[in-house]
Protein backbone atom coordinates (compact mmCIF):
# COMPACT_ATOMS: atom_id res chain seq x y z
CA UNK A 1 0.00 0.00 0.00
CA UNK A 2 1.29 3.42 -1.00
CA UNK A 3 2.63 5.43 1.93
CA UNK A 4 1.13 8.89 1.69
CA UNK A 5 0.29 11.79 3.98
CA UNK A 6 -3.05 11.86 5.73
CA UNK A 7 -4.83 14.92 7.12
CA UNK A 8 -7.86 15.04 9.41
CA UNK A 9 -8.55 18.75 10.02
CA UNK A 10 -11.09 19.61 12.72
CA UNK A 11 -12.17 22.95 11.25
CA UNK A 12 -12.66 24.49 7.83
CA UNK A 13 -9.87 27.05 8.15
CA UNK A 14 -7.34 24.32 8.82
CA UNK A 15 -8.62 22.29 5.86
CA UNK A 16 -8.29 25.25 3.49
CA UNK A 17 -4.74 25.95 4.70
CA UNK A 18 -3.76 22.35 4.05
CA UNK A 19 -5.10 22.70 0.49
CA UNK A 20 -3.28 26.00 0.02
CA UNK A 21 0.09 24.70 1.22
CA UNK A 22 -0.18 21.47 -0.72
CA UNK A 23 -0.98 23.41 -3.88
CA UNK A 24 1.99 25.74 -3.31
CA UNK A 25 4.34 22.79 -2.79
CA UNK A 26 3.05 20.96 -5.85
CA UNK A 27 1.54 18.11 -3.84
CA UNK A 28 -1.70 16.72 -5.17
CA UNK A 29 -4.45 16.10 -2.63
CA UNK A 30 -7.31 13.61 -2.80
CA UNK A 31 -10.20 15.02 -0.78
CA UNK A 32 -12.32 12.38 0.96
CA UNK A 33 -15.72 13.19 2.43
CA UNK A 34 -17.73 9.97 2.94
CA UNK A 35 -15.32 7.84 0.92
CA UNK A 36 -18.08 5.93 -0.84
CA UNK A 37 -16.76 6.84 -4.29
CA UNK A 38 -13.12 7.63 -3.51
CA UNK A 39 -12.48 4.34 -1.69
CA UNK A 40 -14.35 2.26 -4.27
CA UNK A 41 -12.00 3.67 -6.92
CA UNK A 42 -8.85 3.86 -4.80
CA UNK A 43 -9.03 0.34 -3.33
CA UNK A 44 -8.11 -1.15 -6.68
CA UNK A 45 -5.84 1.67 -7.82
CA UNK A 46 -3.59 3.21 -5.17
CA UNK A 47 -2.43 6.00 -7.49
CA UNK A 48 -5.95 7.43 -7.21
CA UNK A 49 -5.02 8.66 -3.71
CA UNK A 50 -2.39 11.04 -5.23
CA UNK A 51 0.23 12.46 -2.81
CA UNK A 52 -2.00 12.89 0.22
CA UNK A 53 -5.48 12.27 1.53
CA UNK A 54 -7.48 15.07 3.12
CA UNK A 55 -10.36 13.73 5.16
CA UNK A 56 -13.08 16.36 5.62
CA UNK A 57 -15.52 14.17 7.55
CA UNK A 58 -14.77 15.91 10.87
CA UNK A 59 -15.67 19.42 9.65
CA UNK A 60 -18.83 20.17 11.65
CA UNK A 61 -19.15 23.59 9.94
CA UNK A 62 -20.16 21.96 6.67
CA UNK A 63 -22.65 19.45 8.11
CA UNK A 64 -25.63 21.72 8.77
CA UNK A 65 -28.93 22.33 6.98
CA UNK A 66 -30.51 25.74 7.60
CA UNK A 67 -32.77 28.37 6.07
CA UNK A 68 -31.52 31.75 4.92
CA UNK A 69 -34.29 34.11 3.77
CA UNK A 70 -36.10 32.29 0.95
CA UNK A 71 -33.29 29.76 0.38
CA UNK A 72 -32.04 26.62 2.08
CA UNK A 73 -28.35 26.19 2.73
CA UNK A 74 -27.03 22.64 2.89
CA UNK A 75 -23.52 21.96 4.15
CA UNK A 76 -21.50 20.02 1.57
CA UNK A 77 -20.61 17.45 4.23
CA UNK A 78 -24.23 16.48 4.94
CA UNK A 79 -24.79 12.77 4.36
CA UNK A 80 -27.56 11.38 2.17
CA UNK A 81 -29.16 9.87 5.30
CA UNK A 82 -29.14 13.28 7.00
CA UNK A 83 -30.78 14.90 3.96
CA UNK A 84 -33.31 12.07 3.58
CA UNK A 85 -34.61 12.59 7.09
CA UNK A 86 -34.35 16.38 7.34
CA UNK A 87 -37.76 17.81 8.28
CA UNK A 88 -36.78 21.20 6.87
CA UNK A 89 -36.02 19.69 3.47
CA UNK A 90 -39.05 17.40 3.59
CA UNK A 91 -41.26 20.48 4.03
CA UNK A 92 -39.55 22.85 1.62
CA UNK A 93 -37.53 20.84 -0.91
CA UNK A 94 -39.02 17.36 -0.75
CA UNK A 95 -37.48 16.33 -4.07
CA UNK A 96 -34.08 16.29 -2.36
CA UNK A 97 -35.23 14.02 0.45
CA UNK A 98 -36.81 11.72 -2.12
CA UNK A 99 -33.68 11.56 -4.28
CA UNK A 100 -31.37 11.10 -1.28
CA UNK A 101 -33.43 8.29 0.17
CA UNK A 102 -32.94 6.04 -2.88
CA UNK A 103 -29.16 6.42 -3.17
CA UNK A 104 -27.14 3.23 -2.72
CA UNK A 105 -28.03 1.42 0.49
CA UNK A 106 -28.39 2.34 4.18
CA UNK A 107 -24.64 1.87 4.63
CA UNK A 108 -23.83 4.14 1.65
CA UNK A 109 -26.33 6.80 2.77
CA UNK A 110 -24.78 6.91 6.24
CA UNK A 111 -21.44 7.98 4.75
CA UNK A 112 -21.88 9.42 1.25
CA UNK A 113 -22.29 13.20 1.11
CA UNK A 114 -24.10 15.67 -1.13
CA UNK A 115 -20.81 17.50 -1.74
CA UNK A 116 -19.14 14.28 -2.82
CA UNK A 117 -21.98 13.47 -5.21
CA UNK A 118 -21.58 16.92 -6.80
CA UNK A 119 -17.77 16.94 -7.05
CA UNK A 120 -17.81 13.43 -8.48
CA UNK A 121 -19.74 15.08 -11.35
CA UNK A 122 -21.04 11.82 -12.71
CA UNK A 123 -23.86 12.04 -15.27
CA UNK A 124 -25.56 9.32 -13.20
CA UNK A 125 -25.18 11.18 -9.88
CA UNK A 126 -28.47 10.49 -8.11
CA UNK A 127 -28.87 13.83 -6.41
CA UNK A 128 -27.83 16.07 -9.31
CA UNK A 129 -31.06 16.35 -11.38
CA UNK A 130 -32.94 17.54 -8.28
CA UNK A 131 -30.26 20.15 -7.60
CA UNK A 132 -30.58 21.42 -11.17
CA UNK A 133 -34.33 22.04 -10.85
CA UNK A 134 -33.80 23.70 -7.44
CA UNK A 135 -31.35 26.18 -9.05
CA UNK A 136 -28.54 25.06 -6.76
CA UNK A 137 -25.68 27.50 -6.27
CA UNK A 138 -22.41 26.13 -4.93
CA UNK A 139 -20.06 27.93 -2.55
CA UNK A 140 -16.41 27.21 -3.27
CA UNK A 141 -13.97 28.34 -0.60
CA UNK A 142 -10.22 28.67 -0.63
CA UNK A 143 -7.94 30.10 2.07
CA UNK A 144 -8.03 33.50 0.37
CA UNK A 145 -11.52 33.80 -1.15
CA UNK A 146 -15.03 32.48 -1.57
CA UNK A 147 -17.04 32.29 -4.79
CA UNK A 148 -20.50 31.17 -5.79
CA UNK A 149 -21.21 29.17 -8.94
CA UNK A 150 -24.48 27.75 -10.31
CA UNK A 151 -24.30 23.95 -10.48
CA UNK A 152 -24.77 24.03 -14.25
CA UNK A 153 -21.59 26.05 -14.69
CA UNK A 154 -19.72 23.96 -12.13
CA UNK A 155 -20.02 20.61 -13.89
CA UNK A 156 -18.26 20.60 -17.25
CA UNK A 157 -18.30 16.95 -18.30
CA UNK A 158 -18.28 13.43 -16.88
CA UNK A 159 -16.07 13.74 -13.77
CA UNK A 160 -14.97 17.25 -14.75
CA UNK A 161 -15.69 20.39 -12.72
CA UNK A 162 -14.23 23.89 -12.50
CA UNK A 163 -13.07 23.44 -8.89
CA UNK A 164 -9.47 24.59 -8.34
CA UNK A 165 -6.89 22.48 -6.46
CA UNK A 166 -6.93 24.84 -3.47
CA UNK A 167 -10.74 25.02 -3.26
CA UNK A 168 -13.31 23.10 -1.27
CA UNK A 169 -17.05 22.89 -1.94
CA UNK A 170 -18.54 24.02 1.37
CA UNK A 171 -22.20 24.79 0.83
CA UNK A 172 -25.12 24.25 -1.55
CA UNK A 173 -27.87 26.86 -1.67
CA UNK A 174 -31.21 25.75 -3.12
CA UNK A 175 -34.62 27.32 -3.68
CA UNK A 176 -37.25 26.84 -1.02
CA UNK A 177 -40.33 25.51 -2.79
CA UNK A 178 -43.51 27.57 -2.71
CA UNK A 179 -46.72 26.07 -1.35
CA UNK A 180 -48.31 25.44 -4.74
CA UNK A 181 -45.10 24.09 -6.24
CA UNK A 182 -45.01 20.49 -7.30
CA UNK A 183 -41.87 18.35 -7.62
CA UNK A 184 -41.15 14.72 -8.36
CA UNK A 185 -38.15 12.50 -8.93
CA UNK A 186 -38.04 9.10 -10.63
CA UNK A 187 -35.24 6.76 -11.60
CA UNK A 188 -34.93 3.42 -13.27
CA UNK A 189 -32.27 0.92 -12.28
CA UNK A 190 -31.74 -2.84 -12.37
CA UNK A 191 -32.76 -3.10 -8.73
CA UNK A 192 -33.94 -0.59 -6.17
CA UNK A 193 -30.86 -0.61 -3.95
CA UNK A 194 -27.18 -0.43 -4.85
CA UNK A 195 -27.76 0.07 -8.54
CA UNK A 196 -26.61 2.94 -10.70
CA UNK A 197 -29.50 4.57 -12.52
CA UNK A 198 -30.19 3.95 -16.21
CA UNK A 199 -32.08 7.21 -16.44
CA UNK A 200 -33.72 9.64 -14.06
CA UNK A 201 -36.08 12.61 -14.15
CA UNK A 202 -36.41 15.56 -11.78
CA UNK A 203 -39.52 17.69 -12.29
CA UNK A 204 -40.64 21.04 -10.89
CA UNK A 205 -43.66 23.18 -11.73
CA UNK A 206 -46.38 25.38 -10.28
CA UNK A 207 -50.00 24.23 -10.57
CA UNK A 208 -52.11 27.14 -11.71
CA UNK A 209 -55.68 26.92 -13.02
CA UNK A 210 -55.30 23.40 -14.33
CA UNK A 211 -51.95 23.93 -16.06
CA UNK A 212 -48.30 23.84 -15.03
CA UNK A 213 -46.13 26.94 -15.22
CA UNK A 214 -42.49 27.60 -14.30
CA UNK A 215 -41.72 24.07 -15.47
CA UNK A 216 -38.17 22.86 -14.92
CA UNK A 217 -37.02 19.41 -15.92
CA UNK A 218 -33.57 17.86 -15.46
CA UNK A 219 -32.57 14.46 -16.79
CA UNK A 220 -29.87 12.16 -15.44
CA UNK A 221 -27.90 9.38 -17.18
CA UNK A 222 -28.98 10.43 -20.68
CA UNK A 223 -25.99 12.60 -21.63
CA UNK A 224 -22.41 13.44 -20.60
CA UNK A 225 -23.78 15.80 -17.92
CA UNK A 226 -27.22 16.38 -16.39
CA UNK A 227 -29.49 17.73 -19.11
CA UNK A 228 -31.93 20.62 -18.72
CA UNK A 229 -34.78 19.40 -20.90
CA UNK A 230 -35.78 22.66 -22.59
CA UNK A 231 -37.89 21.04 -25.32
CA UNK A 232 -39.93 19.11 -22.77
CA UNK A 233 -40.26 22.22 -20.60
CA UNK A 234 -41.59 24.22 -23.56
CA UNK A 235 -44.05 21.48 -24.46
CA UNK A 236 -45.55 21.38 -20.96
CA UNK A 237 -45.34 25.04 -19.91
CA UNK A 238 -48.81 26.59 -19.60
CA UNK A 239 -50.52 23.82 -21.61
CA UNK A 240 -53.44 21.66 -20.66
CA UNK A 241 -52.34 18.14 -19.72
CA UNK A 242 -54.28 15.92 -22.11
CA UNK A 243 -53.64 12.90 -24.32
CA UNK A 244 -52.64 15.11 -27.23
CA UNK A 245 -49.88 16.77 -25.23
CA UNK A 246 -48.74 13.50 -23.65
CA UNK A 247 -48.41 12.00 -27.13
CA UNK A 248 -45.80 14.62 -28.01
CA UNK A 249 -43.55 13.81 -25.05
CA UNK A 250 -41.41 11.12 -26.76
CA UNK A 251 -40.32 13.45 -29.56
CA UNK A 252 -39.54 16.28 -27.11
CA UNK A 253 -37.49 13.81 -25.05
CA UNK A 254 -35.64 12.70 -28.20
CA UNK A 255 -34.73 16.32 -28.92
CA UNK A 256 -33.37 16.85 -25.39
CA UNK A 257 -31.46 13.61 -24.64
CA UNK A 258 -28.07 12.45 -25.83
CA UNK A 259 -27.99 8.98 -24.33
CA UNK A 260 -25.37 6.32 -25.00
CA UNK A 261 -25.34 2.52 -25.05
CA UNK A 262 -23.30 1.05 -22.22
CA UNK A 263 -23.22 -1.95 -19.91
CA UNK A 264 -26.18 -0.66 -17.93
CA UNK A 265 -28.64 0.15 -20.69
CA UNK A 266 -29.26 1.17 -24.29
CA UNK A 267 -29.92 4.57 -25.89
CA UNK A 268 -33.43 3.55 -26.88
CA UNK A 269 -34.41 2.28 -23.45
CA UNK A 270 -32.99 5.32 -21.67
CA UNK A 271 -34.99 7.87 -23.70
CA UNK A 272 -38.09 5.69 -23.69
CA UNK A 273 -38.09 5.48 -19.89
CA UNK A 274 -37.61 9.24 -19.55
CA UNK A 275 -40.78 9.71 -21.65
CA UNK A 276 -42.69 7.19 -19.55
CA UNK A 277 -41.60 8.89 -16.31
CA UNK A 278 -42.59 12.34 -17.57
CA UNK A 279 -46.05 11.11 -18.63
CA UNK A 280 -46.49 9.41 -15.23
CA UNK A 281 -45.49 12.56 -13.40
CA UNK A 282 -47.86 14.72 -15.45
CA UNK A 283 -50.76 12.32 -14.93
CA UNK A 284 -50.12 12.26 -11.18
CA UNK A 285 -50.02 16.01 -10.60
CA UNK B 1 0.10 8.05 9.86
CA UNK B 2 -0.61 7.29 13.52
CA UNK B 3 -4.34 6.72 14.01
CA UNK B 4 -6.26 5.97 17.22
CA UNK B 5 -8.91 3.33 16.88
CA UNK B 6 -11.66 2.36 19.25
CA UNK B 7 -12.92 -1.01 18.10
CA UNK B 8 -15.29 -2.88 20.42
CA UNK B 9 -14.04 -0.68 23.26
CA UNK B 10 -10.41 -1.61 22.67
CA UNK B 11 -8.38 1.55 22.10
CA UNK B 12 -5.16 1.19 20.16
CA UNK B 13 -2.86 3.42 18.13
CA UNK B 14 -1.75 1.98 14.81
CA UNK B 15 0.77 3.40 12.33
CA UNK B 16 -0.67 2.75 8.86
CA UNK B 17 -1.35 4.51 5.54
CA UNK B 18 -4.37 6.85 5.93
CA UNK B 19 -6.19 5.28 3.01
CA UNK B 20 -6.03 1.73 4.39
CA UNK B 21 -9.63 0.46 4.38
CA UNK B 22 -11.11 0.00 7.85
CA UNK B 23 -12.02 -3.62 7.02
CA UNK B 24 -8.31 -4.43 6.63
CA UNK B 25 -7.46 -2.61 9.87
CA UNK B 26 -10.10 -4.67 11.69
CA UNK B 27 -8.87 -7.96 10.27
CA UNK B 28 -5.10 -7.38 10.10
CA UNK B 29 -4.29 -4.93 12.88
CA UNK B 30 -6.95 -6.05 15.36
CA UNK B 31 -7.12 -9.73 14.34
CA UNK B 32 -10.92 -9.67 14.24
CA UNK B 33 -11.86 -11.86 11.30
CA UNK B 34 -15.64 -11.92 11.81
CA UNK B 35 -15.89 -8.94 9.46
CA UNK B 36 -15.84 -10.43 5.96
CA UNK B 37 -14.60 -8.88 2.76
CA UNK B 38 -16.52 -9.47 -0.44
CA UNK B 39 -16.25 -6.77 -3.06
CA UNK B 40 -14.19 -3.87 -1.66
CA UNK B 41 -16.51 -1.43 -3.39
CA UNK B 42 -19.54 -1.09 -1.13
CA UNK B 43 -21.82 -3.40 -3.10
CA UNK B 44 -22.07 -6.53 -0.95
CA UNK B 45 -22.24 -5.38 2.69
CA UNK B 46 -20.22 -8.36 4.00
CA UNK B 47 -17.88 -5.91 5.75
CA UNK B 48 -20.68 -3.95 7.49
CA UNK B 49 -19.74 -2.57 10.92
CA UNK B 50 -21.36 0.03 13.14
CA UNK B 51 -19.52 3.37 13.39
CA UNK B 52 -20.86 5.95 15.83
CA UNK B 53 -24.17 4.09 15.91
CA UNK B 54 -24.63 3.76 12.15
CA UNK B 55 -23.97 0.89 9.77
CA UNK B 56 -21.19 1.53 7.26
CA UNK B 57 -19.30 -0.51 4.68
CA UNK B 58 -15.90 -0.79 6.35
CA UNK B 59 -14.21 -1.29 2.96
CA UNK B 60 -15.20 2.29 2.06
CA UNK B 61 -14.01 3.91 5.30
CA UNK B 62 -10.41 5.06 5.04
CA UNK B 63 -8.48 4.45 8.27
CA UNK B 64 -8.04 8.20 8.81
CA UNK B 65 -11.85 8.65 9.04
CA UNK B 66 -12.06 6.23 11.95
CA UNK B 67 -9.93 8.39 14.28
CA UNK B 68 -11.92 9.19 17.41
CA UNK B 69 -14.97 7.18 16.40
CA UNK B 70 -16.56 4.19 18.10
CA UNK B 71 -16.59 1.08 15.97
CA UNK B 72 -18.47 -2.11 16.74
CA UNK B 73 -17.79 -5.27 14.76
CA UNK B 74 -19.72 -8.54 14.80
CA UNK B 75 -17.50 -9.70 17.70
CA UNK B 76 -18.35 -6.60 19.73
CA UNK B 77 -22.03 -6.95 18.94
CA UNK B 78 -22.17 -10.21 20.90
CA UNK B 79 -22.13 -8.30 24.19
CA UNK B 80 -25.69 -7.05 23.54
CA UNK B 81 -28.64 -9.27 24.54
CA UNK B 82 -30.47 -8.36 21.30
CA UNK B 83 -27.74 -10.02 19.27
CA UNK B 84 -28.33 -13.40 20.88
CA UNK B 85 -32.00 -13.15 19.95
CA UNK B 86 -31.16 -12.22 16.36
CA UNK B 87 -28.61 -15.06 16.15
CA UNK B 88 -31.11 -17.58 17.55
CA UNK B 89 -33.74 -16.56 15.02
CA UNK B 90 -31.28 -16.86 12.13
CA UNK B 91 -30.50 -20.41 13.32
CA UNK B 92 -34.11 -21.35 14.04
CA UNK B 93 -35.46 -20.61 10.55
CA UNK B 94 -32.38 -21.78 8.65
CA UNK B 95 -31.44 -18.33 7.37
CA UNK B 96 -27.78 -19.30 7.14
CA UNK B 97 -26.39 -21.32 4.27
CA UNK B 98 -22.75 -20.66 3.35
CA UNK B 99 -22.67 -18.01 6.08
CA UNK B 100 -20.34 -15.52 4.45
CA UNK B 101 -22.87 -12.67 4.39
CA UNK B 102 -24.22 -13.39 7.87
CA UNK B 103 -21.98 -11.14 10.01
CA UNK B 104 -23.02 -8.21 7.81
CA UNK B 105 -26.66 -9.33 7.83
CA UNK B 106 -26.67 -9.51 11.63
CA UNK B 107 -25.09 -6.04 11.88
CA UNK B 108 -27.77 -4.56 9.62
CA UNK B 109 -30.56 -6.48 11.39
CA UNK B 110 -29.37 -5.19 14.74
CA UNK B 111 -29.26 -1.58 13.46
CA UNK B 112 -32.69 -1.94 11.84
CA UNK B 113 -34.34 -3.33 14.99
CA UNK B 114 -32.74 -0.62 17.14
CA UNK B 115 -34.50 2.00 14.99
CA UNK B 116 -37.72 0.18 14.24
CA UNK B 117 -39.25 -2.25 16.75
CA UNK B 118 -42.01 -3.47 14.42
CA UNK B 119 -40.66 -3.42 10.88
CA UNK B 120 -42.90 -4.53 8.02
CA UNK B 121 -41.52 -7.00 5.49
CA UNK B 122 -40.84 -4.07 3.17
CA UNK B 123 -38.94 -2.18 5.83
CA UNK B 124 -36.87 -5.27 6.62
CA UNK B 125 -35.99 -5.69 2.94
CA UNK B 126 -35.03 -2.01 2.74
CA UNK B 127 -33.04 -2.20 5.96
CA UNK B 128 -31.08 -5.17 4.58
CA UNK B 129 -30.86 -3.84 1.02
CA UNK B 130 -27.15 -3.09 1.43
CA UNK B 131 -26.34 -6.73 2.20
CA UNK B 132 -26.21 -9.29 -0.57
CA UNK B 133 -26.79 -13.01 -0.02
CA UNK B 134 -26.23 -15.36 -2.92
CA UNK B 135 -27.54 -18.51 -1.19
CA UNK B 136 -30.83 -18.01 0.57
CA UNK B 137 -32.93 -15.85 -1.72
CA UNK B 138 -33.49 -13.66 1.37
CA UNK B 139 -36.83 -15.23 2.31
CA UNK B 140 -35.55 -16.94 5.45
CA UNK B 141 -33.40 -13.99 6.41
CA UNK B 142 -36.52 -11.80 6.37
CA UNK B 143 -38.34 -14.45 8.44
CA UNK B 144 -35.47 -14.45 10.94
CA UNK B 145 -35.64 -10.68 11.39
CA UNK B 146 -39.43 -10.83 11.77
CA UNK B 147 -38.98 -13.52 14.43
CA UNK B 148 -36.30 -11.51 16.20
CA UNK B 149 -38.56 -8.44 16.27
CA UNK B 150 -41.37 -10.53 17.83
CA UNK B 151 -39.06 -12.05 20.45
CA UNK B 152 -37.51 -8.68 21.33
CA UNK B 153 -40.95 -7.14 21.76
CA UNK B 154 -42.00 -10.04 24.01
CA UNK B 155 -39.00 -9.44 26.24
CA UNK B 156 -39.57 -5.71 26.39
CA UNK B 157 -43.26 -6.23 27.08
CA UNK B 158 -42.26 -8.68 29.83
CA UNK B 159 -39.92 -6.18 31.44
CA UNK B 160 -42.64 -3.58 31.40
CA UNK B 161 -45.03 -6.00 33.10
CA UNK B 162 -42.46 -6.48 35.82
CA UNK B 163 -42.27 -2.74 36.31
CA UNK B 164 -46.03 -2.40 36.83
Amino acid sequence: MKNINGFLPLNLEEALLILKHSYKNGRKVRIVAGGTDVMARGNGNQSFFLDSVLDISALKEIQEIKTCEDKIKIGAGCTHAQIAKSILLKNHASILTKASSVIGSPQIRHRGTIGGNICNASPVGDILPSLYVLNAVLTLASASQKREVPIKEFIKGPGRTIIQPDELLTEITVDMLGENEFTDYRRSATRKALAISKSSVAFRGIKKEGVLVGVKIALGSVGPVIISAHNCEKLIEGKKIDEEMLAQIPSAVQADCKPIDDLRSTKEYRSHVVGVFLAEILRSC
Amino acid sequence: MKINFNINGIVKEVDIPPQKPLCDVIREDFGLTGTKIGCREGECGACTVIMDGMTVNSCLVPAVSAEGREIITIEGLQQFPETEIINDNFKKVGAVQCGYCIPGMVMSSYALLKDNKNPTEDEIRQGLSGNLCRCTGYKRIVLAVEGAARDLNKIEGGNEDEKH
